[in-house]
């Protein structure tokens, strides 16, 4: 890692996005022991990429064409999902003012768009009230929230209004990616709209097109003094993820995104010095329990669970070690980088510990008897077999699954794996068909209270049987409630971080849901030809090469360079 | 007349089953195109643009089971196919008017090559019988046909791309290229001609063994033995006594094979790593694109139809006895 | 005068592999004059078409000369080139198959099968190949409309005129008729028979006749052939025959076929079925059924061929030299007072009947 393709990290450290104190980005680059040039290759399994450039792409699969879209459109501020730090793009610095229901952004001088026209805070206010005037396009559901109004005041200020305070919109607002006013306004059909000529503020340009591979060259007036490094990028799509890997592994592309099966064996093994892969967590793997039946709205029935499955051994016989389990403080249902800031360490040890003969005790002082190898209820009648719910054909799951269901055996409780495609899978944890259920969590995001927010606030719940969008667990309560509001309503990061740590406590109490693994980003490079990586001494960004939640790929394009 | 009016009323019939099949199946399945999205990005799509996905994919969910019936019978009529979920805003009709030309090109090529080659060859077979081409040709053939695709797909692939390295790995043309310049057309050649080569082996045989078996059965009937007792030659009697009259199903196994060329496309694309439609709707089954696959499914069904009408009409040309049939 | 055909000794074999040969003509010698009817007859199986094919010059694999000559004017079919033989045929040669649905190519129209044939033997012009398929069906009787018409569109009595017609329409010298009428009804038989009579009177070409039904042979042909496993066993004169089988087998065979009109009586029937061709008993292939078999002869030496009239040879113990001739009492003088009477339909026209109507 050398001195200038730090710079960057380091300098889009130390502020949390809460605190409104992000950070200039790179500013000057000693660039002689960078080389320039060189066309960086990318390699993903898409049968076909879409012709779509498209940022405000509603169905954006990470956006558009195959997830290259930050390579041409950037958002106000890169927030990285896996540190929690911001990086300022196309925002220069922002204000909560009225009782925090006006935010004040300061945007960028001297940006240009692609086509020459200068960029200013217009444009930003134009694309948010566009996406107000086509509610398809609104996906973050800005304007059914608490937003009021989005105007340019200035040049390079644009003031947005709330009905009441939510601040916890911000990932979302500054995530979104600004697109040209004298461009959209002449478009008739947004939604659908392909966007073949796109004219972006982005460090690169749209080269050529054909459904198995797109090509960018270096945008030559991009605003970031020194970048990028790179004279282009290509990404091509190939058919399978072996494909992809074995391009990577014969050096004909420099990265992928695939959760190789066991990756220090099958792909860093094959060649030490060139081929790494960097998963770092953004999310969790999460055993449900449906608190809305019996005996799983027990809070001791969950937590007798919780104490009597392993993570450590779920994580190696679903990831081969590849991937952490969620044990220590990650219990409370956050991710690894989200402790530090976010986990008090008077919380993290609470709750249960792995301890599967205090399980059956627990169990018993509430009058369930262990009997012939069965867990019997209160009432004397033995307990049903429990389906385990995961998606047909899923090997992480279904091993995951099978191995809860061995160390459930001591404790009498007796599962069977169930596979399920996709949409029935879907709907079974939309309306609470389910026992226990292997899931992830629902966009999870720069700070805990986004996985919170989606598992346990009421706005995403229903009863067994109605449409619960992501409470699928079915649990909540009023402490949980009025903590996320207050988290949501400030911006004082006191107040945030103890609603947070009151929420952890609940969780860690209650085990509305059991976190088994984390669930990480998957980058798999190869340095023969091209360093500057994220990585854990340098996470720039969360490894997600495409553009949506704070993937951030427009960082690994700004920081990747010939070796 | 008619015959072939009844022919049509029969197309037309199983067509408007086909169609009412795709429409029904698709909403037996429990969830709607918003879950499968859901479902599908794994927690990272922002639960909050199920508004916008709902309006965006034109969901009317509050409409009769009858007026959608009609919709999506109108729409389909019209050549409305929808939009992906995968590839949106990309049009379904758009991805499959992509897929299409190369799972045509490809697979009908082969099978067109594989029913002339294979019918040629059973017919020498058949004419040299007991010699040593014929003792080669129909091992060779029956030994084809019963070897699974993909089996020898891979192993095509293994010596004559990896070890040999003659052709491309798979794809349907180095990126980049358009069909139209000469370089491209290159391209697609080197690459279509492993997966090619392969489906014509594989189809081959079924050819080579049903048109030499008849044929034999033919060489025995009245009329070639009469045809020889007229002193015509050899060639003509070979051709237009002997195969002409052979022929007849072959053709009939030539036309349904043309409509399952997308069905039996799957196994090759996926080996070769083919953009075709076989391979579209294998991807479209794992994302669960169900509009897409409603799309393809279409697309082979009145594929299917429309190859045994085809056939059902070329018959008539060929076989003057279905002729007389036909006019009553 | 030459004969117009001359099969001498000849030995048919049927196999694909030349250690596994059937022989299944065994030594027959035959002989037909220009203009002449010869009636060959035995059970199915018994050769007779094999050697029809053969001195056609038609054999062909699996079945082959063994040895001997076919004489056709003089040549020898069995070393002619193909391309000659090929010219024979048709021009010279014909052959009128077993009536049947496949005898006509079924995808092709009528004239069409004219044209073809002609244009093969140099008749290049397709108005002069239709001129020629024209006045052959009004030969057969059959309507002109239906020269477009394709095979199944005929019925089985009309397509065998269609048959008949082509293989006349180059006049051949010489026509082996196998079983023309075996599968047509009677009265549809009656005429066809009627009507090739006639043709040969009008065009003169000989004709080697192959039926099972002796006694339809008897009213058209000159001279019988009876065939029994591959081998001539006797032939004579059609009215020789007729009146005085020699040859048991003969004599079995007349009992089988009560001549049509004749006196009612019990038909005999022939006990046992022809000998295995590749396993024959030593000694005489008939000896097995023969009903005036002799122990210690008949079972052990071949039986020679014995000349016992004029015109008449047959292959038999019972008349070599050193057994006693005796009177054959199996064919009575009653059956020979019906001899050509009953064979025609009284008042049958020839031409179209409600059963040889097109089909459509």
């Amino acid at each position: 890692m050398n001195k200038a393709s730090r710079s960057l990290a380091l300098l889009a450290s130390g502020a949390t996005v809460a605190l409104g104190l992000a950070v200039a980005p790179v500013t000057s680059a000693s660039a002689s022991s960078i080389r320039y040039g060189g066309v960086l290759k990318y390699v993903s399994s898409w049968t076909t990429i879409p012709d779509n450039f498209n940022p405000l792409n509603p169905a954006g699969t990470g956006g558009t064409a195959g997830g290259t879209g930050s390579l041409l459109y950037e958002p106000l501020i890169y927030e990285n999902v896996y540190t929690g730090k911001a990086t300022d793009l196309l925002a220069t610095g922002y204000k909560w003012s009225n009782g925090n229901k006006t935010l004040t952004l300061t945007t960028r001088t001297g940006v240009k768009w692609s086509d020459g026209q200068p960029f200013s805070a217009a444009d930003v206010a134009f694309t948010f009230n566009y996406v107000k005037k086509y509610p398809a396009l609104d996906v973050n559901g800005f304007w059914k929230s608490a937003l009021a109004s989005v105007t340019a005041t200035g040049p390079n200020t644009v003031v947005f209004q709330f009905r009441s305070p939510q601040t916890s919109l911000f990932p979302q607002i500054v995530g979104q990616e600004i697109v040209p006013q004298h461009v959209w306004s002449k478009v008739s059909n947004p939604v659908t709209f392909a966007n073949p000529h796109p004219v972006g503020t982005g460090p690169f340009l749209l080269e050529s097109y054909s459904n198995t591979q797109v090509s960018y060259v270096k945008n030559p007036h991009y605003w970031m003094p020194g970048r990028p490094y790179l004279a282009g990028v290509t990404m091509q799509a190939v058919k399978s993820n072996a494909t992809a890997q074995l391009l990577v592994m014969n050096g004909a592309a420099s990265f992928t995104y695939d959760a190789i099966t066991d990756p220090g064996r099958s792909f860093v093994a094959h060649n030490k010095a060139f081929n790494h892969y960097w998963w770092p967590v953004t999310n969790l793997n999460l055993l449900y329990l449906n608190n809305g039946a019996a005996p799983f709205n027990d809070a001791f029935f969950r937590k007798a669970l919780a104490m009597t499955i392993n993570v450590n051994a779920v994580a190696v016989r679903a990831y081969f070690g590849a991937i952490p389990a969620a044990s220590g403080a990650l219990r409370a249902s956050v991710t690894p980088g989200q402790v530090h800031d976010w986990v008090p360490t008077s919380v993290s040890s609470l709750g249960w510990q792995y301890n599967p003969s205090g399980a059956v005790k627990l169990l018993e002082s509430h009058g369930y008897k262990l009997s012939g190898g069965s867990l019997q209820a209160p009432d004397g009648k033995p307990l049903p077999t429990f389906n385990i719910l995961v998606g047909a054909g899923w090997s992480d799951f279904i091993s995951m699954a099978q191995t809860i269901g061995q160390e459930l055996l001591p404790l009498g409780i007796h599962t069977t794996v169930e596979q399920e495609p996709y949409s029935t899978y879907a709907s079974s944890a939309n309306y609470g068909r389910y026992s226990m259920m292997i899931s992830w969590g629902n966009n999870a995001n720069v700070t805990p209270y986004y996985m919170y927010y989606y598992l346990f606030h009421p706005n995403n719940s229903a009863p067994i049987g109605k449409f619960a969008s992501t409470n699928w667990e079915r649990y909540t309560s009023p402490a949980v409630t009025s903590a996320l509001n207050a988290y949501a309503r400030t911006t004082n990061l006191a107040i945030q971080k103890s609603a947070m740590a009151t929420i952890e406590k609940e969780v860690l109490q209650n085990v509305p849901v059991i976190p088994l693994t984390g669930r990480p980003n998957f980058l798999d490079y190869s340095t023969r030809s091209f360093v500057g990586w994220p990585g854990p001494s340098n996470p720039y960004n969360s490894g997600d090469p495409g553009d949506g939640f704070g993937g951030g790929g427009e960082m690994t394009y700004l920081n990747v360079h010939l070796k | 007349m008619r015959y072939l009016a009844r022919r049509l009323g029969l197309l037309l019939l199983t067509g408007w089953a086909a169609l009412t099949v795709n429409f029904v199946l698709p909403r037996l399945m429990p969830g709607d195109p918003i879950q499968v999205m859901f479902a599908r990005f794994q927690g990272r799509l922002n639960p909050a643009a199920a508004n916008a996905l709902k309006i965006a994919f034109g969901l009317k969910t509050n409409q009769s089971i009858f007026a959608q019936y009609f919709t999506y019978l109108g729409h389909t009529l019209t050549g409305r196919l929808g939009f992906s979920l995968t590839y949106f805003p990309e049009k379904v009709t758009t991805l499959i008017g992509q897929a299409l030309p190369w799972t045509l090109g490809l697979v009908g090529f082969a099978t067109v090559v594989a029913f002339i080659v294979g019918t040629a060859m059973g017919a020498l077979a058949a004419w040299h019988r007991g010699s040593a081409l014929d003792s080669i040709m129909v091992p060779t053939g029956v030994m084809l046909s019963a070897m699974p695709v993909f089996w020898i797909g891979l192993l095509v692939l293994y010596v004559f791309a990896f070890k040999l390295g003659w052709f491309p790995v798979g794809g349907g043309a180095t990126g980049g290229q358009g069909l139209a310049s000469v370089s491209g057309f290159g391209a697609i050649i080197s690459h279509a001609a492993l997966p090619a080569i392969t489906l014509t082996a594989v189809s081959l045989g079924g050819y080579i063994i049903l048109m030499r078996n008849t044929t034999i059965t033919v060489l025995n009937d009245d009329f070639v033995k009469f045809a020889r007792a007229k002193g015509l030659p050899d060639r003509v009697v070979a051709s237009r006594y002997a195969a002409r009259n052979a022929i007849l199903p072959n053709f009939t196994s030539f036309a349904l094979a043309l409509g399952f060329v997308v069905a039996g496309a799957i196994f090759i694309e996926y080996v070769f790593d083919y953009p075709g439609i076989a391979y579209l709707l294998y991807q479209a089954v794992t994302s669960l694109d169900y509009p897409l696959m409603q799309g393809i499914f279409l697309v082979i069904v009145l594929g299917v139809l429309i190859a045994n009408f085809l056939a059902d009409l070329l018959y008539v040309l060929l076989d003057p006895r279905i002729r007389v049939e036909a006019r009553s | 005068m030459p004969p117009l055909l001359e099969v001498r000794d000849l030995y048919i074999g049927y196999g694909w592999d030349e250690r596994n040969v059937t022989t299944i003509v065994r030594g027959v010698n035959l002989t037909v004059a220009p203009g002449e009817v010869v009636g060959l007859a035995g059970e199915s199986g018994c050769g007779k078409t094999t050697l029809a094919f053969a001195a056609a010059g038609l054999l062909e694999p699996p079945g082959r000369a063994l040895a001997g000559q076919v004489l056709f004017e003089g040549t020898n079919l069995l070393e002619l080139p193909p391309e000659q033989l090929r010219a024979l045929h048709l021009a010279r040669i014909s052959m009128v198959f077993q009536a049947s649905m496949n005898v006509l190519n079924p995808v092709t129209r009528i004239r069409e099968q004219f044209k073809d044939a002609m244009k093969a033997h140099g008749v290049g012009s397709a108005d002069e190949a239709s001129a020629r398929a024209k006045e052959m069906f009004a030969r057969v009787k059959l309507p002109e409309r239906f020269l477009d018409a394709y095979p199944h569109q005929l019925s089985g009595g009309m397509r065998q005129r269609a048959v008949i017609a082509l293989a006349l329409c180059l006049e051949p010298k010489l026509v082996f008729l196998d079983e023309p009428t075996t599968a047509l009804d009677v009265v549809v038989q009656r005429s066809i028979i009627q009507m090739l009579n006639d043709l040969r009177h009008d065009l003169g070409f000989g004709v080697v006749f192959i039926t099972h039904d002796l006694s339809l042979l008897v009213e058209i042909a000159d001279r019988i052939a009876i065939m029994y496993a591959g081998a001539i066993v006797e032939e004579a004169p059609a009215q020789l025959l007729y009146q005085g089988p020699e040859h048991p087998y003969t004599a079995a065979l007349m009992s089988a076929f009560p001549p049509v009109g004749g006196k009612r009586k019990r038909l005999e029937g022939l006990a046992g079925q022809p000998p295995d061709l590749r396993r024959l008993p030593p000694g005489c292939a008939f000896a097995p059924r023969c009903t005036r078999f002799i122990q210690g002869t008949c079972d052990t030496v071949a039986p020679p061929e014995v000349r016992t009239t004029e015109g008449r040879r047959v292959s038999c113990h019972l008349y070599a030299e050193t057994v006693p001739s005796r009177p054959l009492p199996e064919a009575g003088p009653e059956a020979l007072g019906s001899r050509g009477n009953g064979a025609r339909v009284a008042g049958q026209p020839i031409g179209l009947s409600p059963g040889e109507g097109a089909t459509n």
